[in-house]
């Protein structure tokens, strides 16, 4: 599987927002340890967000 | 609107607001203005970069809705329909203008001054207010480097806090696409985040 496939990144997106089923966590993650280019880009996407989040938090401050 | 009323109208949800409204009840208009217009008003900046132009279109999108409230109907979230209202206005605006930029957190609109980021007093030193300073007007500039499809729906998910749903109705595109897009947008900011400590 490659990251072209748009199903994959329906299970990305919910590994990445925490709001995957705890029962498919493990299987992803193993999934992922299989699949290093995968993991990799998983890992931006998650220090993505986490800039996006932050960014957010600023606005709403300002 | 009388206190009573306004207290028991700001416990509704917009649906009910909405309903309402349709019914006759304006003050329920007046809590949804109340409830949305910042929101909207970020939502729009972040295209603008224009307060003035912002105000602007917030007010038509909440004129939009005044005048079509009986086009709303309920199958549809509330928070959908004036999202869509909104960024169809800025649709409209781009195709005017025949081009779009996007906020910057390190300058501002109407007198091309820099503007400070106004922050609380958490005591955080000068170093540390240049570094966030600094980070987040890279984190600007990347986000600006991000092509559009990409970037809008990332502002939507992550910014503005869009459901998914409300993000398939605003774009017409299907979850994989629109998940897809995101997480191709979050990666692509890290990458261009670069070596950026995080604040």
């Amino acid at each position: 599987m490659d990251l072209s496939n748009e199903s994959l990144h329906l299970y990305i997106a919910d590994y990445t927002e925490g709001t995957m089923s705890t029962d498919l966590v493990p299987i992803f993650e193993q999934f992922l340890k299989l699949n290093p280019e995968i993991e990799r880009f998983v890992s931006q996407a998650r220090q993505g967000r986490a800039w996006l989040v932050r960014y957010r938090d600023r606005l709403i401050r300002q | 609107m009388s206190t009573v009323s306004a207290l028991r109208f700001n416990q509704l949800p917009d649906e009910d607001l909405m309903e309402l409204f349709q019914g006759g009840y304006d003050e329920a208009f007046s809590v949804i203005v109340t409830r949305y217009r910042e929101r909207i008003h970020q939502f729009i900046f972040r295209y603008t970069k224009n307060h003035l132009d912002s105000e602007d279109l917030v007010q038509e999108t909440f004129l939009r809705v005044f005048r079509s409230r009986n086009s709303y109907e309920r199958i549809a979230r509330f928070s959908t329909w004036l999202f869509t209202i909104a960024q169809n206005l800025i649709r409209n605006q781009y195709k005017r203008s025949q081009r779009m930029q996007m906020v910057s957190l390190t300058q501002t609109d109407d007198h091309d001054q820099e503007m400070t980021i106004d922050l609380p007093d958490t005591g955080i030193s000068v170093d540390e207010q240049l570094h966030l300073s600094m980070t987040m007007a890279h984190l600007q500039k990347s986000l600006d480097a991000i092509p559009a499809d990409f970037r809008d729906v990332l502002v939507m998910r992550d910014v503005q806090q869009l459901t998914y749903e409300e993000i398939m109705e605003v774009t017409r595109l299907p979850m994989g696409t629109v998940k897809s897009r995101i997480n191709r947008g979050r990666a692509r900011l890290h990458e261009l985040m670069g070596t950026f400590a995080p604040v």
